[in-house]
């Protein structure tokens, strides 16, 4: 999703408009909406994000690489399953409704919106030594395939009881 | 209600000599009953052209009597809302010097 974003540095103010097509066009905001202390959304007659204002912007984006020229700001459900490397259903399952995974910015009925830097800062976090979550490297039994694994659980089951006795005699 | 932020002690001539250079939209207007120097930044200018909101509807909210008019979350920031016909108008402005009104972003409430 490429979008512009104009920064006011001095203010510490910044606007991704999610639709480059529309800059410098009158008038194409319906209505803004507040959907946090820090951001203001704005929608077009249809209801569409037209763009984004965020207030105390040097906490929230890499100003100086949101500030070069079309570059991908914020990140839809598609996107964010894309960045954390899951299929979108069980991204939707495993992260996007968990409490520590970061709010969205923009929560309508079209869909989430969140700041690609938030997301890259909860993976950089889960990332880390000793945290629970994604391993830094893929485990010997993350990295077997599974008709391997499946061929392993039922040999370490057939090793516990002993292979001459049948079921019956097990069982007495 | 004092509007003056912490530090407002550079000269109104320098800090509008500034703001123009800036490429900022200055203009005479009111705060309040105050006459004021009303400066609208480029940011500020874009945000109001996308979202159809004329200097005219800035300045007449800005002219809503002081007591309408609030503090911010951020500090030397304050806020006006008023109506205009059938849209609600938020402002957000800081004050730079005593008789300088600079307009941070506008929107409709």
């Amino acid at each position: 999703m490429l979008s512009t974003v104009q920064i006011d540095t001095e203010n510490d103010l910044a606007y991704i408009l999610l639709r480059p097509e529309l800059q410098d066009r009158r008038g194409v905001v319906s209505r803004s909406v507040r959907v946090a202390e820090d951001f203001v959304v704005d929608l077009d007659h249809d209801g569409q994000i037209v763009g984004i204002e965020i207030r105390h912007a040097s906490s929230r984006l890499n100003l100086k690489r949101a500030g070069e020229a079309p570059c991908d700001v914020v990140a839809g459900v598609a996107e964010a399953a894309e960045m954390v490397g899951i299929k979108k259903p069980n991204f939707v399952r495993d992260y996007a409704n968990k409490t520590d995974f970061p709010a969205p910015i923009v929560a309508l009925a079209s869909g989430r919106l969140w700041l690609r830097s938030d997301i890259e800062e909860y993976l950089r976090r889960r990332r880390k030594p000793g945290c629970i979550g994604i391993p830094t490297k893929p485990t010997a039994e993350m990295s077997m395939p599974t008709s391997a694994k499946k061929r392993e659980v039922l040999e370490s089951v057939t090793n516990r009881s002993d292979p001459t006795q049948s079921g019956r005699q097990r069982r007495r | 209600m004092d509007h003056r932020p912490r530090g407002e002690s550079s000269s109104p001539a320098s800090i509008l000599e500034k703001f123009r250079g800036d490429g900022y939209l200055v203009r005479d207007g009111h705060l309040g009953a105050a006459r004021v120097t009303v400066v609208a930044t480029a940011y500020a200018l874009d945000r109001m052209t996308l979202r159809d909101i004329d200097v005219e509807e800035v300045c007449e909210i800005l002219a809503l009597p002081r007591s309408s008019h609030g503090r911010g979350k951020s500090a030397g920031r304050f806020e006006v809302s008023g109506a205009i016909g059938q849209r609600q108008l938020r402002i957000v402005y800081e004050k730079p010097a005593k008789a300088v009104v600079k307009v941070i972003t506008a929107y409709q409430d």
